[in-house]
């Protein structure tokens, strides 16, 4: 089932049996319009397997026209965007091993920060293995555009940091806004399992902001 | 049925935004909130990592690449013949990089 796009700008996509069928017949607006609806995330779910911006530029023209090549033989059992993702993650992923035999990238080590939630709490061999080492200080609200910024960069960095997995799942989930359901079948994983990984994705991600947001006159704590 | 601890809190909180607690879980999480304002700080700031992430700016293909891609397009529209014989011959005449064989 095709779901509404939370983020795209301008009109929604039609229903996939109508979008699937002008493109078959060639109309260019149609393309277009999923080009620019689609590719964002696109580029971002690359960009967890690949090294830089621009590897994962390559990986998403050569996932469109892909598209292109295969759509005729689109059978509808999965959504067309499903579909265009499963393509866009399995070129990214080729792409990410085969970069990885030249180019050192510690960012593709898939245990890295796989270690779980357990990081705020004592270990259970304490005394108090329910006590936080320091409990949530209340953040204060960023103000004016300087500091969203500074927010999103420090988002972005810490999206850097996260195992491939972890990545792609809190940007389908979070960046993009999809469903767990669609996510689930974009991967090919049970719902369980994405859980977990956006579970320690946003686990993370809020460390990260914490760090930022109660670091003294803006300065990332010495801790 | 035992309250809920601050460890079991934040394991759960996914589960929570999603939906995926039974009524039981559901009350021992809401209820815990109630009781510790740690928990209710954490919740409140994964709901404002969430709703930042949803802030980000999408980053956008490059012109060149856009136009790759609407030329690859036009290539494959052209070279195949569409059974209903609409045959649509714009963008002769643009020079995509990918255009050539016609
Ligand atoms: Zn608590």
């Amino acid at each position: 089932m095709p779901e509404a796009d939370q983020k795209s700008p301008g009109p929604a996509l039609p229903a996939d049996d109508v979008v699937v069928a002008a493109l078959r017949l060639g109309d260019e607006e149609m393309f277009a319009a999923l080009l620019s609806a689609w590719s964002p995330g696109m580029l971002q779910v690359a960009r967890a397997y690949v090294a830089d911006d621009h590897a994962a530029e390559d990986v998403v023209q050569e996932a469109w026209l892909g598209v292109l090549r295969g759509i005729d033989r689109f059978e509808a059992r999965s959504s067309l965007r499903t579909w265009i993702y499963r393509i866009v993650i399995n070129k990214a992923k080729t792409r990410g091993v085969r970069d990885a035999r030249t180019v050192p990238m510690t960012s593709l080590t898939p245990e890295k920060n796989d270690a779980g939630l357990s990081i705020d709490f004592h270990g259970p061999e304490s005394p108090y293995p329910d006590a936080r080492r320091r409990p949530p200080v209340v953040w204060p609200s960023p103000e004016g555009e300087i500091l969203a910024h500074e927010v999103h960069e420090h988002i972005v960095q810490a999206l850097d940091n996260l195992p491939a997995r972890q990545r792609v799942v809190i940007t389908l989930r979070d960046v993009q806004g999809y469903t767990s359901d669609e996510v689930c079948a974009i991967l090919e994983i049970t719902a369980a399992n994405q859980r977990v990984l956006l579970h320690r994705a946003r686990a993370s991600l809020r460390s990260a902001l914490d760090r930022y947001m109660t670091a003294p006159s803006g300065k990332e704590p010495t801790r | 049925m035992s309250a809920m601890g601050c460890d079991e809190f934040v394991e759960q909180v996914t589960a929570y935004l999603d939906g995926a607690l039974d009524t039981v879980n559901v009350n021992r999480f809401t209820g815990h909130i109630a009781d510790c304002d740690g928990c209710e700080v954490y919740l409140r700031q994964i709901r404002v990592t969430i709703a930042e992430l949803g802030r980000l700016p999408g980053p956008g293909l490059a012109d060149r690449t856009t136009a790759t891609l609407l030329a690859a397009f036009r290539d494959r529209s052209a070279n195949e013949t569409p059974s209903e014989g609409s045959q649509d011959v714009r963008g002769a005449g643009f020079p995509g990089p990918l255009s050539g064989s016609s």
